[in-house]
């Protein structure tokens, strides 16, 4: 069955309705199912604030999220593969990866704002973050992943180094690059919220929105803003795994 | 064995009081001194951790000696930077190793290298051609290689280096996978180009020869030593 999958999921909700109707769950903290919906209405018809609809928060925080994920990805392929391929590289770059890598986006954000101001960049500064050390570090173990053998076939096949690079590195690698990818812009939108804490001037964002229906006490745009956040990361997921597929077949 | 003697034109390969050793163990061999005449064909045999495939990775500089000196056509392997060294010696691992692609794909790969951009590129042919010669007529050029048998891709490692035009070819066990009659096509086929092409062979293998079409010259591999035998 096709839907099977989703039947705990139904269950869940159709137990958290009920429960919020018996008054069991206090629905001033947490709406039902229900009332979330009539939330998510509220978002895309009348907005939050009002004006502001749901789809234009959605655009600029897709927007904010592309452009961090865009950069990391951009600056993270290509160093991570450099430093699979070269040992000397990897050993000298290693401790400083390992020291900023543990550093929480979050704690960037006082200096991402005195260094971008409030805005786009420090938002997708943020962002950027959040996806590139995952995207660096699932290339360069995916380079190191790639069985010596095939670097050894295609030497012994005339390859120069930068054929080597290119038609046996690179795709060998693809498999975890995407991986990279998805936990990359994984984390990109869980760091969204708090990425546009550092203030939005345009009044649009979905962490925005989620602050503002905080302000005014709306919990059912809250949950419904979480649950956009939650539906768009799924679809870019499902998006990248498909591409995955397409590229995965031409890996060493 | 003929021992090295650079007046010697006809030599392929020459070695010098070549010693290689791993790191950290005892040499594997010590100021070994050989030479591999051109157009014959060797069966390189030996004890299991002997060295023949070191043998064969110090001939196509995927190991290097510590001292010594390999030479290539009377001259030193330094004076020819390894992919073109290769382009002449060529050497097939004992691991078939194929790409995750269909079999054109994979027969063609190398020539999307830049260092064989001066061979013209088979068509498709060519290609069923050869691989009908090892016995590979059921595979299509479309089919996918990964899903081929370990024998089946031994076979299209072999036609894979073949189209590459080398002078000398190296084969570690080339039919260790095989049934007895894919084995004998494949020897054929091998046999075929060492005397009408001239091709240099030299074929690791454990098992002993059937064919009498050609009398190969032994090189015995033992304790360090290479010793030619009949």
């Amino acid at each position: 069955m096709k839907f099977d999958r989703y039947i705990l999921l139904l269950i869940l909700l159709i137990l958290w309705q009920v429960l919020c109707g018996l008054e069991v769950i206090p629905t001033h903290l947490l709406p039902s199912p229900f009332k979330i919906l009539l939330g998510l209405k509220d978002l895309v018809i009348i907005g939050m604030p009002p004006g502001h609809l749901l789809p234009n928060h959605v655009l600029y925080s897709l927007y904010r999220v592309g452009l961090g994920f865009f950069a990391a990805v951009l600056l993270g392929i290509p160093a991570g593969l450099l430093l699979g391929w070269s040992p000397g590289l990897r050993r000298i770059t290693n401790p400083l990866v390992e020291l900023v890598r543990p550093i929480p986006p979050l704690a960037w954000i006082p200096i991402a704002i005195l260094w971008f101001g409030i805005g786009m960049k420090s938002a997708a500064f943020i962002i950027f973050l959040g996806a590139f050390f995952p995207i660096l570090l699932n290339t360069v173990s995916g380079v190191l992943a790639i069985n010596p053998i095939y670097f050894e076939v295609a030497q012994t096949l005339n390859a120069k180094k930068k054929d080597i690079f290119f038609k046996v590195l690179i795709p060998g690698s693809i498999p975890s690059i995407f991986v990279g990818m998805r936990i990359g812009v994984g984390i990109g939108w869980m760091t969204l919220v708090a990425a546009e804490f550092t203030g939005v001037r345009t009044g649009y964002g979905l962490g925005y929105m989620i602050m503002t229906a905080r302000d005014i006490q709306r919990p059912d745009e809250i949950l419904a803003g979480m649950l956009v956040i939650g539906l768009i990361g799924y679809l870019i997921n499902g998006g990248l795994k498909a591409c995955e597929r397409r590229f995965v077949k031409w890996r060493a | 064995m003929r021992i090295a003697d650079c007046e010697i034109k006809n030599n392929i390969i020459d070695f010098r009081d070549v010693t290689f050793v791993f790191e950290g163990k005892t040499p594997l061999f010590s100021d070994l001194t050989l030479s591999i005449e051109k157009g014959a064909f060797y069966l390189v045999q030996g004890p299991s951790g002997a060295g023949k495939t070191t043998f064969l990775r110090l001939i196509t500089r995927l190991e290097e000696p510590v001292s010594g000196e390999i030479r290539f056509q009377d001259k030193p392997f330094d004076s020819y930077s390894p992919p073109v060294l290769r382009r002449s010696l060529l050497y097939i691992q004992q691991t078939p190793t194929v790409m995750d692609g269909s079999v054109a794909e994979n027969l063609l790969m190398p020539f999307s290298f830049k260092n064989n951009s001066h061979l013209t590129q088979p068509g498709h042919e060519k290609l069923g051609a050869l691989l009908r010669e090892v016995h590979l007529e059921d595979v299509g050029l479309d089919d996918h290689a990964m899903n081929l048998s370990v024998g089946q891709i031994q076979r299209l490692c072999l036609v894979r280096g073949l189209l590459l035009s080398p002078e000398m070819l190296l084969l570690d066990e080339p039919t260790s996978a095989l049934d007895r009659e894919s084995a004998q096509a494949v020897m054929a086929l091998i046999e075929r180009l060492n005397v009408e092409s001239g091709l240099t062979i030299l074929i690791v293998t454990h098992k002993t020869y059937g064919q009498d079409r050609i009398k190969p010259r032994y090189l015995v591999i033992e304790e360090g030593r290479i010793e030619e035998s009949s």
